[in-house]
């Protein structure tokens, strides 16, 4: 393979990884926020939630590409605050993709927060441990299954994103060209023999890390601490 | 203000359901909250622990008011100095027997008071599953160590929520003596929660009685259980009647233990040291219990009470009635065939002799 492939290949990698802690920081509040509350608006922010998942990434990525415009408000912030454009950057890459993502990090920690989250959050309330005190020692490891599984779909998928990229990233080489992009160029040039191994590489990384979450499901129980 | 033990008086409003009672817990003993399944017992300890927000009123714990409605204070759960003991035990799955103790303990409002841990951990004895995990003990063993896990808090009242709830037979006979003799040793005041009048009378010095989240009777257990059960028309001592008696002396000659019951003196086989002057119950089924007009000879049945039929029930179309007993001004029944009845021509009123063929006992 040559060296622009294994450029493209770490690009990837690094923003699935930066785009999965990202979402980690602030897709756990959310998520718990959702668990717990009775709040009415809570099926809105659900569906908002799961937009991503049933929108065409051309969709997204159009409208984030306006909002990043440097004349559009989001944009003109990023610009004075770090000198450089939102759109066709890392960082722009970054903001499409947690959303992009958001789904993947917020059902699965939703679903482990419901399943043990209030009664253990009662019993550690008896026992006076105050809110934050009982989520980290007691909400947060008994749901570390799905924050396993929840970090591990949040980066498969991300790896394997190309709609929202090639609208606000467009295709420039070590700061927005992405595996599925560069795949998509070898295509395009007719080099198929390079788009081919490409997506092999891109088969096996999903296969791999989609079975162990699912090997480490399958064990009964999960102990931590 | 203070208050001597716990002041609650409270409305819960939802919207199929309203709890409304005023009540104080006493400074020590249990007080048991009895009454059918969605009668609010839950909602009522539930909020007196702070996992729900009532409507109106006042939660008061010693000189600590937990909650005013009126004056916007709501003092959060891990706050309250509150011990609960949920049904389910709800250990902390991920961690051991000795580190869901010490999650307890790391917590508890420092007094410089020695460390009880040793003392709760021999009584509730648990030393011998302090490294496993929850998920492999038994009902019985987690309730125990839930209950400990509890008591290391030092809380200043104890609400227990149906513990026994999911425990079989066996396991509730192993735990009661715990759950009422723990609390007591440690002079922590306790409500109890149950639908079981078995466990109730067995359990508690007082108790209320709620249905439909009002308040129906409270008092001590053995007058409240048995003046509700006649007002209400119905016989919330179904499997059995229960008289309280108190030890008098011992017999080891012949194995027996003389019970006072008023006037009346029983002999039991009662295989257990207890000292004379203690209370007991006994648990007495009505198919064990016989009528005599005149007081019997010649028959090996030695355990015979004066009493007076108060009631007497058809059992539709079956073989049998139903008297109800009045003993020493305490409720009884017997079982009887129809035709003994009329045989012996048993009104409302009559005097006559109760013959135990067998009764069980509890403390």
């Amino acid at each position: 393979m040559s060296l622009p492939d294994l450029a493209a290949l770490w690009l990837t990698i690094r923003l699935a990884a930066v785009t999965t802690i990202v979402l980690l920081i602030f897709g756990t509040p959310l998520a718990w926020w959702l668990s717990q509350t009775k709040s009415r608006v809570k099926p809105v922010l659900e569906a908002v939630v799961a937009l991503p998942l049933v929108l065409p990434p051309t969709v997204l990525g159009f409208y984030l590409l306006v909002a990043m415009a440097p004349d559009a408000p989001l944009g003109r912030a990023w610009i004075l605050a770090t000198g450089d454009t939102l759109s066709f950057s890392f960082a722009g890459l970054v903001v499409g993709s947690v959303i992009y993502s958001l789904p993947f990090m917020i059902q699965p920690l939703q679903t482990a927060f419901e399943a043990t989250g209030r009664s253990a959050m009662e019993a550690a309330a008896s026992l006076r441990a105050g809110p934050l005190d009982a989520f980290f020692t007691i909400a947060a490891p008994l749901a570390t299954r799905g924050f396993l599984t929840a970090s591990v779909l949040s980066f498969a998928h991300t790896l394997g994103e190309f709609g929202v990229v090639l609208m606000i990233g467009g295709n420039i080489p070590d700061r927005t060209r992405v595996v599925s992009i560069e795949i998509y160029e070898h295509v395009e040039t007719l080099n198929y023999s390079d788009a081919n191994s490409l997506s092999i590489i891109l088969i096996s990384v999903s296969f791999i890390v989609l079975t162990a979450v699912y090997i480490f499901n399958r064990k009964q129980a999960v102990h931590v601490g | 203000m203070s208050v001597d033990g716990a002041y609650v008086d409270i409305t819960v409003t939802r919207p199929d359901f309203q709890l409304e009672m005023a009540q104080t817990v006493p400074t020590s003993g249990i007080t048991a909250v009895f009454g059918p399944s969605g009668a609010g017992k839950t909602t009522f300890l539930r909020t007196i622990a702070g996992f729900e927000t009532p409507t109106r009123g006042r939660i008061q714990l010693g000189h600590r008011t937990l909650c005013d409605v009126a004056k916007r204070i709501n003092v959060p759960s891990h706050q309250r100095p509150i011990g609960y003991l949920f049904q389910d035990g709800r250990l902390f799955s991920h961690m051991t027997v000795d580190q869901n103790l010490a999650y307890a303990e790391a917590r508890k409002e420092i007094d410089g008071g020695p460390s009880l841990k040793d003392d709760i951990i021999s009584a509730c004895g648990i030393q011998p599953f302090m490294d496993r995990r929850p998920e492999t003990l038994s009902g019985g063993e987690r309730q125990r160590v839930a209950l400990a896990r509890t008591l290391m808090t030092a809380p200043e009242l104890l609400l227990l929520d149906e513990p026994l709830g999911a425990l079989d037979r066996q396991r509730k006979l192993e735990l009661v003596t715990l759950l009422v003799d723990l609390p007591k040793s440690l002079g922590i005041p306790t409500l109890y929660v149950s639908h079981d009048i078995d466990e109730v009378s067995r359990v508690a010095d007082r108790v209320i009685i709620l249905e439909n989240g009002r308040v129906q009777n409270s008092g001590p257990v053995e007058e409240t259980l048995g003046a509700y059960g006649l007002e209400a028309g119905r016989n919330p001592y179904e499997s059995g009647a229960r008289l309280s008696g108190t030890i008098a002396a011992h017999d080891p000659n012949y194995g027996l233990t003389q019970v006072a019951i008023g006037e009346n003196t029983l002999h039991l086989p009662i295989h257990a040291a207890i000292e004379p002057g203690a209370r007991i119950q006994l648990k007495i089924s009505p198919k064990d219990v016989s009528v005599s007009l005149r007081r019997p000879d010649g028959i090996s049945i030695q355990n015979v009470l004066k009493g007076q039929i108060e009631q007497i029930e058809e059992q539709g179309q079956t073989a049998f009635c139903m008297l109800t007993l009045s003993v020493d001004s305490q409720q009884l029944q017997a079982r009887i065939t129809r035709k003994a009845r009329s045989e012996l021509d048993l009104e409302i009123g009559r005097s006559v002799y109760v013959l135990l063929k067998s009764a069980s006992f509890y403390r």
